[in-house]
Order: C-alpha cells, then structure tokens, then sequence
C-alpha cells in the first residue's frame, strides 16, 4: 500500500514539474487588450504626448526642433556670441557633438523604437478585424510606425545616396512583438521599402478621424517627405503639388496668427505638437529664453536679399532687434514645406523655370509688394553658406542656393537646416565657445546606435565614425 | 517481497531524480555578465584651443554683430 502512496506522490511531483508556469499569475491591476478599443490605449498614450508637447521623438516638440536642432546642432545661431548669463539649466550645448558624447540621442532611439513596439502589438495581436475602431487602429499603426522608422532613419542612418542605398546601412526593422527578437541592420534600400509599405498600408485603410491626428493627408505628407530625402523627385513632386492644392499657400496677417497661434491648427497646418496646450506654455516660454541667450547667425540674416528686412514677413516675425529669435513656435507639418518641396524637385528633374516660378509663389506669400524674380535676377550663393554641394553632390548654382535660402527662412526655428545641412553634403564646420572650437564633422549628422543596443544584439554594425566607447 | 518492492521504490524514485534534474539544463545558470552600458559613450575627437586665426575671426563676428546691433 506504502509503495502506492510512494508512487501517486512522485506522480504529482512530476506533473507539477512539468508544468513550467504552474505559479504564473497574471499581473495585478493590468488589463490584457482584446478588444480594438483597448488596443487603442497603446497608441493614445503616444498621440496625447504629442497635443501636450512631451515628445522629443514622433512630432518633436520645441525643445527639441528650436532649441536643440535649429539653437546648437545647426549652424543658423552664432555659438561664439552666447551668453553665459541666465541658469545653468537653460545653458545651450556648442555642438551635436555635446549631445552624442553625453548620450543625449540615445533616448530618440528608444523611444521611437517604443512606438514601433505599440505599433506591433496592435498589428499582430488585435484579433478584432473589420470594424470601424479596428480599422482606424489598423490604419493608425501602421502611420506611426512608417513615421517612426522615417524618423529614425533620419538620425541614425546616413544621408541616401541615389543608386547605392542597398550598400548602406539601414535600420533594424521590428515588424513583430518579440521579445527575444534582436535583428540586425537591414540596407538603406530596405529600410525605406518598409517605411514606404507601412505609409501606403495606412492610405489604403483611409484614416478620416481627425482625433488620431495622423489622418490621409497627413500619411500622404510624410510619403512625400520620404520620396523627397531619398531623392525620388518624380514621386515627391505629385504629392507635394496634391497637398498645395487641399492646403493653400497662405500670407500676410493670416500668415503671422498661424504662426504664432500655439494650440489648435490654423491656416495651412496638418499636424502639430501643442495642440492642446492653451496658448502660454511654460515649456516653450522657457526654450525661448534660452535661445535669447544666443542670437541668429548673420548667416541667416544674409538670406534677406536687399530691402527684404523691412518687407518679408518672416524677419519681423522671427527676429528682434538684437537678433534674437522670438514668436514662432511650431513643431509639425505645414504647406509652405511642400511649396519648397515641389520647386526643388522641379529644379532636379530639369524644370528650371518651373522651379523659379515655384518659389516665387512662396516669396509673393511672404515679401510685400512683390514682383517675381527673373532667371538672370537670381543671386549668387552667399559667400557664408555652409552648403557648397546640393543632395545629388553637384555644386550649388544660384538658382539650387535660392531654393535653399528660401527654405531656410521659412521653416526657421522648426528642426529642418540640421537636416537641409545632412541631406545636403553634410558639410563640416566649426564654432568657437569661450577660447575653444567645436568642429561638427560629417559622421556627427548620423547620430550612433546607442551602446546597449550592442550588449542585446550581436551582429549589430555602428556607423562610421564612431569606434571608442569610454566611459562617461 | 516486502524488501523486494522497498528495492524497486528507492530504485524508481533515484531513477525519477535523475530524471527530473537530469532535465534541468544549466541549473546554475545566470544571465551572462555584462559591464552596465549606461555610463559609456562614443569618443569623439577632442574640441582644440583657438588659434590666432580663429581668434581674429571670433572677434570679426562679434565686430559685426556689435555694430548692427547697437
């Protein structure tokens, strides 16, 4: 009888054992999503960082686009004449430099990779199908996960260059929740197939739902701002011109309230950071402030040709007296970037007078009593541009220096030079800060794969440039 | 018979043991040991003291900011 007893006992033993998780419990207090509208928890939290300006990475708010891209990555603020008064917290960096060696950057790689993983988790696990939630999840997932990976692709791989991208490096693509999972680099040309997949994926499903932000138009944007840094110009120009036509270009007093407007969308936008913010933002107050302390480069000052100060609504708008930049704050997407978009793809598939025709539309929105520029009219390029070659690597001519010089007025203080600087030869140069020179170098555009990645992913490759790790 | 079964229990339950632990592969083992990451960074190259040249074009800046901005 004491055998059997013997033997039932070593029989529940075993089968306890065997059973891996027997203890496993499912976490106190969370919820495990079913339906699609509790998927839609996962993507909320990322849409509402975006309306209250907390998100460095998806829309970037100002501290990032004004502050760290335009005020200390680029060359559009004159480092040498910073002053030092002010607190120590609001101190502006030299150079991108000071972000990367102090892995500053390393938080735009995860938190956008945070996002791709929400993404996933509706993608894969929402079993819900064919209702109207689950489609505009469906459609919101695969937006933001198409404009994360843009995003990262514009910090983390170098600047395309026609006809190589599958000989560069491209990201880690994640198309699936895993924890386990640790892929390595796909190429360049990968990369932007998968981006472009995603955004035509959200098109085909049609968001029309305004309250998830990244609707039709919006995903139509960022496809064409993806043609555009990877210089298919044929494919960029019909989106550009698509969008110019549903959001109009838009001037003088309409032009300013849009501008300075901090809150909901106005005019020509589509989609920007703040919208719920109630027009005083201390955040934004606070990253003006800083900036105060370093005025704009007369670099910038240049591209106001002859009596263009007292006549373009930009200067006035941007600038004061002392050459410090005030009013606008806008992070996000808008139509005078598909203005400048259309003109330079007109410029690069040979359309020369197309693209002057382009531009002068912009500057007859912005310049009071304007009258349009003629060919042999259009400047040369300004001595103190930093640019010499555009993105194909062909030196500027007057009309591609125009093109730019535009560009760099209208979205002042919004993020874009350090990106127009990568995207247009990566040029090197320096600035000076209290006796010392800063020298941003070419490899500095592409920002390094975060260390850590490397402890979890074996076969990861790091972008040139960066072969010493040190501790900090 | 009774010794016989006692024999057979402590034989099944040795060979159950052998079993059960046999299966645990790597029962010791620990996630492998890596040096924490967060207090390392990509060296670049050194900032460097201005020259007299790069002095002489600090102060044209400051120069020509002065005096439009007076």
């Amino acid at each position: 009888m004491k055998i059997y007893r013997i033997l039932t006992g070593m029989a529940v033993g075993l089968a306890m054992a065997s059973c891996s998780n027997y203890l496993d419990v499912k976490p106190y207090g969370k919820v495990i999503p079913t339906t699609a509208e509790e998927f839609s928890a996962l993507l909320n939290g990322d849409l509402d960082a975006i309306d209250q300006g907390n998100t460095n990475y998806l829309v970037p708010n100002f501290i990032h686009t004004g502050v760290s891209l335009d005020g200390e990555f680029s060359d559009n603020f004159e480092v040498c004449l910073t002053s030092n008064s002010g607190s120590s917290l609001n101190r502006l960096r030299s150079y991108v430099g000071d972000a990367i060696s102090r892995n500053n950057t390393n938080d735009i790689y995860s938190g956008l990779y945070e996002v791709v993983r929400n993404c996933n988790l509706v993608l894969n696990e929402m079993e819900e199908r064919g209702t109207e939630q689950a489609d505009k999840m469906l459609a919101l997932a695969y937006g933001m996960r198409g404009v994360s990976y843009y995003q990262l692709m514009r910090y983390f791989c170098e600047a395309p260059e026609a006809g190589n991208m599958s000989g560069q490096l491209g990201l880690p693509l994640v198309e699936v929740f895993d924890m386990e999972a640790t892929p390595a680099r796909s190429t360049l040309a990968q990369t932007v197939t998968f981006i472009e997949n995603d955004l035509k994926m959200a098109l085909s499903i049609h968001m029309t739902d305004g309250d998830y932000r990244f609707t039709d138009d919006v995903i139509t944007g960022y496809l064409c701002r993806l043609y555009f840094w990877t210089q298919q110009w044929d494919k960029a120009l019909p989106l550009a011109q698509e969008l110019l036509r549903k959001y109009p270009l838009i001037s003088g007093d309409e032009y300013v309230e849009m501008m300075m407007t901090v809150g909901p969308l106005k005019g020509n936008q589509m989609i920007k950071a703040y919208r719920a913010s109630t027009g005083t933002d201390q955040a934004t107050d606070g990253a003006l402030s800083s900036l105060a302390t370093r005025p704009v480069s007369v670099r910038v000052i240049n591209c106001y040709y002859g009596d263009e100060k007292n006549t373009d609504v930009r200067y006035n708008l941007c600038f004061n007296g002392k050459r410090q930049a005030k009013n606008k704050i806008f992070c996000g997407m808008r139509a005078a970037e598909f203005a400048l978009i259309e003109a330079e793809c007109l410029y690069h598939m040979n359309q020369p007078d197309e693209a002057l025709r382009s531009i002068n539309r912009l500057r007859s929105n912005r310049i009071a009593g304007y009258t349009d520029m003629k060919m042999d009219e259009v400047p040369a390029v300004l001595s103190s541009e930093t640019i010499s070659k555009d993105a194909t690597g062909a030196a500027l001519t007057p009309l591609m220096g125009l093109i730019l010089s535009e560009r760099r007025k209208e979205l002042f203080l919004e993020g874009d030079r350090f990106f127009e600087l990568k995207r247009n030869g990566a040029p090197e140069f320096s600035s000076f800060n209290n006796g010392v020179k800063y020298t941003t170098r070419s490899f500095m555009y592409t920002f390094p794969i975060p260390v850590r990645e490397f402890d979890i992913t074996d076969n990861l490759v790091q972008n040139p440039g960066y072969n010493e790790v040190i501790n900090i | 018979m009774k010794k016989y079964i006692q024999y057979i229990g402590v034989s099944l339950a040795v060979a159950v043991a052998g079993v059960v632990l046999g299966a645990c592969e790597k029962i010791d083992d620990v996630p492998p040991y890596k040096e924490s990451s967060t207090s390392k960074a990509y060296k670049l190259p050194d900032p460097t003291t201005m020259t007299a040249d790069e002095t002489a074009e600090f102060n044209a800046i400051k120069a020509e900011y002065d005096a439009a901005t007076k």
